[in-house]
């Protein structure tokens, strides 16, 4: 109740500075520090996504290169030079190869490293249905249609389905930065 | 059972069954370093792993008195990740019952469960049960 009387006062104060009062609700809301706690959770999570972006991307090309080192194609016999140079497809391999354990202990080093990420530990700790939630908001693909996905999926409705998402946030954040 | 009480010892079940389950799942290393030692946690990771062994060593002697299927209530209703509501009325129906006699059972075992916890425990007593449980 006291919350709610000073919210309106700052409204009645703010609709003074401002002609709107929809602006200055908007600004007033804007102003909760939790939705400040919250951006500072989404923009971690961001952070996180950019992060597994690029491991994808390094498995990517490290399937890549598998198929092409493993497909026959470059260890055919045909008792024929593939070229003029009969050596220069054993460098390519030999270069190939060496490739592929540098991408190798590049993904290696990527496992060790997500191991210990604050962001996936904090996501570790938290529900299921909650980790669901932020992982169809923040971390996948398409967070346009998460909305209308979880609502179909879970048969909840849209202001339940953001109070879910919104007390994610605020367990992601008590895990990261509540006992700082 | 006074209702501050209740939804004290329902959180710390949460709590313990989160801890346990992301015990499953965390670095072995950090796990080790947790239990060897009293050292003050310094990263997210190693403040995650220190809670969910702390929640884990408090709950799990009280747990390990009641009978099966008093844990299997438990279980049912709050290592899931549906809300308890939804859980009552799914258990309500699968043994042919009222949701009112599950809610009545629920506070049963958190009747136990709180005559077999002390109201408060102090920082030393937690030291202890966590001495109990992980260094043996």
């Amino acid at each position: 109740m006291s919350t709610e009387s000073s919210m309106k006062k700052e409204i009645q104060q703010s609709d003074a500075a401002t002609a709107d009062p929809a602006q200055a609700w908007l600004a007033v809301v804007s102003a909760d520090p939790k939705w400040e706690r919250r951006r500072r959770v989404i923009a971690a999570l961001e952070a996180y996504k950019f992060r597994l972006d690029a491991r994808v991307s390094l498995r990517d090309r490290y399937d890549v290169l598998c198929a092409r080192l493993y497909s026959g194609r470059s260890s055919r016999i045909t008792g024929m030079p593939t070229n003029h140079d009969q050596f220069a497809a054993d460098d390519r391999f030999a270069e190939m190869l060496d490739e592929k354990m540098a991408l190798e202990r590049a993904m290696a080093a990527e496992e060790a490293e997500t191991r210990l990420d604050d962001v996936k530990n904090a996501l570790d700790y938290i529900d299921s249905q909650s980790r669901m939630l932020i992982k169809q908001f923040y971390l996948d693909d398409k967070p346009r249609k998460a909305l209308k996905s979880l609502m179909s999926g879970l048969g909840y409705s849209s202001p339940h389905v953001y109070e879910i998402r919104n007390s994610a946030l605020d367990k992601l954040f008590e895990i990261l930065y509540a006992e700082e | 059972m006074e209702n501050s009480r209740t939804q004290e010892i329902e959180r710390m079940l949460k709590d313990y069954f989160a801890g346990y389950n992301y015990l499953s799942g965390a670095p072995e290393d950090v796990i080790r370093k947790m239990k060897k030692a009293l050292v003050v946690p310094a990263t997210v990771v190693e403040r995650l792993v220190s809670k969910a062994l702390s929640a884990v060593a408090v709950l799990e002697p009280c747990i390990e008195k009641l009978s099966i299927s008093d844990m299997q209530l438990i279980s049912e209703l709050y290592d899931s990740n549906e809300s308890v509501k939804h859980q009552v009325e799914g258990i309500a129906a699968s043994r042919y019952t009222s949701a009112r006699t599950v809610y009545r059972m629920r506070l049963e075992v958190l009747g136990k469960i709180d005559s077999l916890i002390p109201a408060t425990i102090t920082a030393e007593e937690r030291d202890v049960l966590f001495d109990t449980r992980w260094r043996k």
